[in-house]
């Protein structure tokens, strides 16, 4: 599946650039001819779940694996062989890893000593990434005094201390509670913003990944399913696979009857026509919010996707109605419909239509794992 | 947390006596007891006829080939412990980063020379070191060397001898410091610029310093106390103290020196392995709470 | 890390090789044919050696000794382990700490001085009350037992800890007594743990020496010592190859104790459990 990758308006020399990475271990292929490019200053979100290969990517273009094939360049210069102390990224790890040994401001000037920068330079350096992430009274504590927000605070500043290239986090939110991960998420965004700081964020929550990237890039099982802003993966996502993480909980399987494209699912293949929309699509997607209840009647050469339904659950959201209703031609199937308050309503057991518009409708196509996949 | 009624604090003693009762009579009071006999005058027979004396421990300063046995004890016990810890070093640090697998079975490989005991492994030593040895043999009939080799009977080689034995010691204590430790911090050193050896000497080795102290502290006293590998490898020459300890008793039959000394070689040895992991304690450990 | 580490990889294989040099070197010599030590051996390879090792009175009556003691050894270590491991569990938590340094002490005094204090101990006992304490299996095999216990209790400790609570507490509500319960539930869970403490404690008495130097009754010796001995005299292909003989029973008792209860597992991480 060929992606429409490089954006033209980028210069990347000075990004990162990763070209047809694989890597396998013993038998097993985790990544599958991965490329992407990040331009400079901009954070590029790998997102997926667990054993998607996210975190393996992260760990190549570390440098603390190697990968069977494939280049990584960062700022123009080939780093494929370098080891990682000589390549110019710091990782914010999820556990934070500070040296525990040390104070925090030890801690934040460990790469500028390692990197032979004199005494006075250093201290400076590090007062001012002390000041940058709002932790200057923590200076001569360790890190066994401090709370999960400030580690996380001061692994950032012992990361960027370094002026890296390339800022690399992997899931650096994870351990801390929703109210805290809402806050800093964004701080780091500010910051990152603010220095122009080349990132590479993985994280396995699409509303994380949404609010700070700029561009993001969704992994399944070590394929690079889709890849774009935060914008564009919203509002079309291309698979199936990257729609389900987009959030898109109607998502149904569909194929080719007679010369029209229907919905099928559990093999029968009697369902709604839906109005042909992309090559080899597979699915047909539509958010809950996308979809109406009508029990007026349609004109037939409409072109929504029009479903018979009949409802079997109803909840009251506040602002909205969430119906639960299974298909009437495609048994076994159900989808949800969120209708605001104030339109017509339904009680379960009734029989309704459920209207999707084109604009809501998602055409969707098979993932990147599935077998149909040509390399 | 369970709540203890008198029910099951009568059935915990009642488990606990037969293992508590062997250690009292079998050890606690035998040691006690030894203290006492060790001031005891030597009677006829060798063992104490009672009374007080220092004498015993007053021989152990005074006598120059006693004296001179205990220092070289604890000198070549040092030395085998600094060169335990050399070698153990790079070792540990491979098994612990290895893949599972591969770590189970360097395990058992490094235990194997332990659980065999130190007396079939000095066994082995002297059939290759000794000079009617395999690496005598081999190094004269290749013309090597023109006389057997001597290289037996020399602290230089007790103490290479005693560090191999002692390796898996260090290699087991310090190897379970390794892993609990882990390395993401080494990973976060790198990533910031420090070399392999860099990352680990300023970051995992501080971390790790209570494994190497406990570690290096057991094979000290392992090494002070060793019997078969001074005896089978030192010989006559080098004079250590355990088996000094066997043939006062045994040869000399003088049963209160004996125990004398004994008690000194422990006490020193509990003092020296005191001191050094305050010391160590004070200088590594300032930010553990 | 799973970068190459060629330079760390060697210098551990080197060390390796040379701290297990014994080994082979003594296998090698146990299957000489002739009785001293001559390199290349002159007169070729036989297993003759180990047939005739039953006829080597010192030796093989050293080995018998040996594993009729370890076993016995294993026995009661073993089961005053588990007993006190139980008794711990059971007990007041306050003790706890008591007891685990009580039971870890015999650890702390080498074992030279131990087998002196115990001789002279039961050697005056024996004096008061007219009877001959030393030189015997019994006195022997509390030595044995002395030096092995620490071991299985904190193995036994190690499993009882990993023993539910819930499982003990069903087994009573389903009327079951307590001792019923202990046989019938909670032994059977702690067998990988019993069985290691049992071979552990085996394989430490089997190669055991020091404590064993002035327990042992003349001509009654533990194998250690009778090897000691006659490696006085002469080194030669008999004792190598009683030698390995040790070795193979070590081998056998772990690979077995591997296959069984994944014996290996529990020292990936160390001792300290």
């Amino acid at each position: 599946m060929k992606d429409e990758m490089t954006r033209p308006e980028q210069d990347h020399s000075d990004g990162l650039s990763l070209r047809n990475l694989r890597k396998s271990y013993g038998g097993n292929v985790v990544l599958h001819d991965l490329s992407l490019e990040v331009g400079r200053g901009k954070l590029l979100s790998l997102l997926g779940p667990s054993g998607c290969g996210k975190t393996t990517t992260l760990n190549l273009i570390a440098g603390f694996a190697g990968m069977d094939s494939g280049e990584i360049h960062l700022g123009g210069k080939d780093i494929t062989a370098d080891p990682p102390n000589r390549r110019d990224t710091a990782i914010v790890f999820q556990n934070y890893a500070l040296f525990p040994h040390m104070t925090v401001i030890d801690n934040v000037g460990y790469g500028l000593k390692a990197q032979k920068m004199p005494g006075k330079a250093t201290a400076a350096r590090v007062t001012k990434m002390l000041e940058l992430l709002d932790i200057g009274a923590l200076g001569k504590r360790y890190p066994g005094e401090l709370s999960g927000g400030q580690q996380q605070r001061v692994s950032l500043a012992r990361a960027i201390a370094v002026h890296p290239s390339l800022l690399l986090l992997d899931e650096p939110l994870s351990n801390l509670d929703t109210k805290l991960r809402q806050e800093i998420r964004l701080e780091i965004r500010k910051l990152q913003q603010e220095l122009e700081q080349t990132a590479v964020f993985v994280t396995h929550d699409q509303e994380e990944a949404l609010v700070i990237s700029d561009y993001i890039a969704v992994l399944n099982k070590g394929w690079l399913e889709q890849h774009g802003t935060p914008q564009e993966l919203w509002e079309q996502p291309r698979t199936a696979y990257v729609a389900d993480f987009m959030g898109v909980e109607n998502i149904l399987e569909v194929s080719e009857v007679d010369g029209q494209l229907r919905i099928t699912g559990n093999g029968r293949n009697a369902g709604a026509v839906v109005p042909l929309q992309a090559k080899e699509q597979t699915h047909v997607g539509f958010r809950p919010s996308n979809a109406r209840i009508s029990k007026a009647n349609l004109d037939s050469a409409s072109p929504a996707l029009v479903l018979e339904a009949t409802i079997t659950g109803s909840a009251y959201m506040g602002t909205s109605y969430r119906y639960s209703c299974d298909l009437q031609r495609s048994s076994g199937l159900s989808i949800q419909v969120e209708q605001p308050v104030g339109e017509v309503q339904a009680s379960p057991g009734d029989t309704v239509k459920v209207i999707v518009y084109p604009a809501g409708l998602l055409p969707l196509v098979a993932s990147a794992t599935a077998p149909s996949h040509a390399a | 947390m369970k709540k203890t009624s008198s029910h099951s604090r009568l059935y915990s003693w009642l488990l606990l006596g037969p293992g508590v009762l062997l250690l009292t009579v079998m050890l606690i009071i035998p040691m006690l007891g030894v203290l006492p006999f060790s001031f005891g005058e030597r009677t006829s027979s060798g063992f104490s006829g009672g009374g007080f004396s220092f004498d015993n421990y007053v021989r152990l300063f005074t006598d120059e080939y006693l004296r001179g046995v205990i220092i070289r004890t604890f000198v070549i016990a040092a030395v085998t412990t600094l060169l335990a810890l050399i070698l153990a070093m790079p070792m540990t640090y491979f098994i612990s980063r290895s893949k599972p697998r591969l770590k189970g079975f360097l395990m058992i490989l490094i235990l194997f020379p332990l659980l065999a005991g130190g007396v079939v492994q000095s066994i082995g030593w002297v059939a290759i070191l000794s000079s009617s040895g395999i690496i005598s043999q081999w190094l004269q009939s290749s013309g090597v060397i023109d006389r057997p080799l001597e290289i037996m009977q020399t602290p230089q080689t007790i103490i290479i001898i005693m560090a191999l034995i002692d390796l898996p010691m260090i290699v087991l204590a310090i190897q379970s410091s390794m892993d609990s430790v882990g390395d993401s911090t080494e990973r976060a050193a790198q990533s910031l610029g420090a070399s392999k050896f860099r990352a680990f000497w300023t970051v995992t080795m501080p971390q790790i310093m209570p494994g190497i102290v406990a570690g290096t502290s057991l094979a000290f006293v392992l090494t002070v106390n060793a019997y078969p590998t001074p005896v089978l490898i030192g010989g006559s020459q080098v004079r250590m103290a355990s088996p000094e300890i066997y043939s006062i008793v045994t040869r000399d039959g003088d049963w209160t020196q004996g125990t004398a000394m004994a008690l000194i070689v422990v006490a020193l040895s509990f003092v020296i392995v005191g001191v050094y992991a305050k010391l160590m304690s004070q200088r590594f450990d300032k930010w553990r709470r | 890390m799973k970068t190459q580490r060629p330079l760390l990889g060697a210098i551990t294989l080197l060390v390796f090789v040379i701290s297990l040099l014994p080994v082979p070197v003594l296998i090698w010599m146990s299957l000489f044919n002739q009785s001293y030590l001559v390199v290349p051996p002159v007169g070729g390879y036989t297993l003759d050696w180990y047939f005739q090792l039953p006829m080597q009175r010192e030796l093989f009556g050293g080995l018998t000794y040996s594993l009729n003691l370890a076993a016995w050894t294993a026995v009661f270590s073993t089961v005053l382990g588990v007993l006190a491991a139980f008794g711990v569990r059971l007990g007041a938590v306050k003790r706890s700490g008591l007891v685990e340094n009580l039971m870890t002490l015999p650890l702390t005094v080498p074992n030279i001085v131990l087998s002196m204090a115990l001789y002279i101990f039961l050697f005056r006992l024996g004096d008061m009350i007219g009877l001959s304490l030393i030189g015997n299996f019994y006195s022997l095999l509390a030595g044995h037992v002395l030096i092995t216990l620490p071991w299985t209790f904190r193995l036994a400790s190690a499993g009882v800890l990993g023993l539910s609570e819930d499982l003990e507490r069903a087994s009573l509500d389903l009327g079951r007594g307590r001792l019923q319960t202990f046989f019938r539930v909670s032994l059977p869970l702690l067998k990988p743990a019993v069985f290691s403490s049992a071979m552990l404690a085996f394989i430490f008495s089997f190669g055991n020496l020091e404590i064993s130097l002035f327990l042992v009754a003349p001509g009654e010796t533990t194998l250690p010592v009778a090897m000691m001995q006659y490696v006085e005299t002469r080194l030669d292909p008999t004792v190598a190859a009683m030698a390995v003989v040790q070795l193979t029973l070590i081998v056998v008792l772990l690979a077995l104790a591997n296959k069984l209860f994944g014996f290996g597992r529990t020292f990936t991480g160390g001792l300290k459990q």
